[in-house]
């Protein structure tokens, strides 16, 4: 009972405002830069990332790796309040096209398991140096609505969590 | 008593911030207030009425330089607009929502001359339409404001394509 009372009800005393400033500066830099909180609002990683669900962009993953192929990566806009997440299908140097909804990198199938069927055409184009080219897994859509392509790497933000 | 004297000190910091904040009015200021007018002119509540449409297009045409400037993928979009013809455009755009609400996030703003600010942003608007459609918009854009009679006013307007297909 008195541990009870003791953790709603804390003395007021100087340990524990040490406490809350230790865990506020904490959780302002856990949440801020490590380990940024999301919400996936859109349709376009379904059914890998389904709308409305919660993750986290590890910020810190491409300090230690590089970006590869079949990687989801989070591509932020001005900022890291608004990023796409979309799945990375070449990379730089690399040539990528629809041939009636099959994606082809180097003139080689890309056997798309994660993605949605789809009727897309899309001309041949390199993705140029320090690009990597995204696409969304839900292909489902028209190619005019859904929003993919070619990205500067730097603006990789990170990988989602889980 | 070291308990009270940490309190008081927090409160004071507050009340100082807040002061600052609110007498102090820097360039920063003025210019995310801009947007800030903007981002509330374009929004939209259901059942809007019409004096209140009015005064908000009468603001909006107050945040455009003579001569502004657009620069999108869509050719038909870009080029020079009288204030005029924006709030007439963004109006167009607003009567096909019930309800929109717009927002200018991850705003950069940085001076070259002390009559230009140039902000880097994201656009995130989201609304549902007429036909009860849900809408969501998100688009990274670059803006150019001058210093014009004491008032920074948007002059150029350039949408960023960041993912090019």
């Amino acid at each position: 009972m008195s541990l009870i009372k003791k953790f709603f009800l804390p003395k007021l005393e100087k340990k524990f405002f040490l406490r809350i400033i230790i865990l506020v500066i904490a959780a302002y830099i856990i949440f801020g830069y490590i380990f940024i909180p999301v919400v996936i609002d859109g349709h376009s990683m379904d059914p890998t990332y389904k709308h409305g669900k919660i993750n986290f962009c590890n910020h810190f993953y491409y300090s230690f790796f590089k970006p590869e192929k079949n990687d989801v990566v989070f591509i932020r806009l001005a900022g890291k309040n608004v990023m796409y997440l979309k799945r990375i299908v070449a990379l730089s140097g690399e040539t990528v096209e629809f041939c009636n909804g099959t994606l082809i990198v180097n003139g080689k199938k890309v056997d798309s398991n994660n993605s949605e069927k789809c009727n897309w055409t899309l001309k041949p184009r390199v993705v140029k140096i320090g690009n990597v080219y995204v696409i969304g897994d839900n292909r489902s859509t028209t190619m005019e609505k859904h929003v993919f392509g070619q990205v500067l790497a730097n603006r990789i933000m990170g990988v989602p969590l889980w | 008593m070291v308990i009270s004297r940490i309190i008081s000190i927090i409160i004071l910091v507050i009340i100082i911030v807040f002061v600052m904040m609110n007498c102090f009015h820097n360039d920063t200021w003025k210019v995310k207030k801009q947007f800030e007018t903007l981002s509330t002119s374009i929004a939209k509540k259901q059942g809007e009425k019409l004096l209140h449409t009015g005064l908000k297009k009468n603001k909006i045409n107050d945040l455009f330089d003579s001569k502004c400037t657009f620069k999108t993928q869509l050719y038909k979009n870009s080029g020079p607009f009288t204030p005029m013809e924006i709030s007439n455009r963004i109006f167009a755009v607003r009567n096909n929502f019930v309800y929109l609400s717009v927002n200018f996030v991850d705003m950069k703003i940085d001076f070259p001359d002390k009559n230009t600010a140039i902000t880097t942003f994201t656009v995130k608007a989201t609304g549902k339409r007429s036909d009860g459609k849900m809408e969501n918009y998100y688009r990274e854009a670059d803006c150019v404001l001058k210093l014009i009679k004491d008032s920074w006013l948007i002059s150029e307007i350039v949408t960023v394509e960041v993912l090019k297909k």
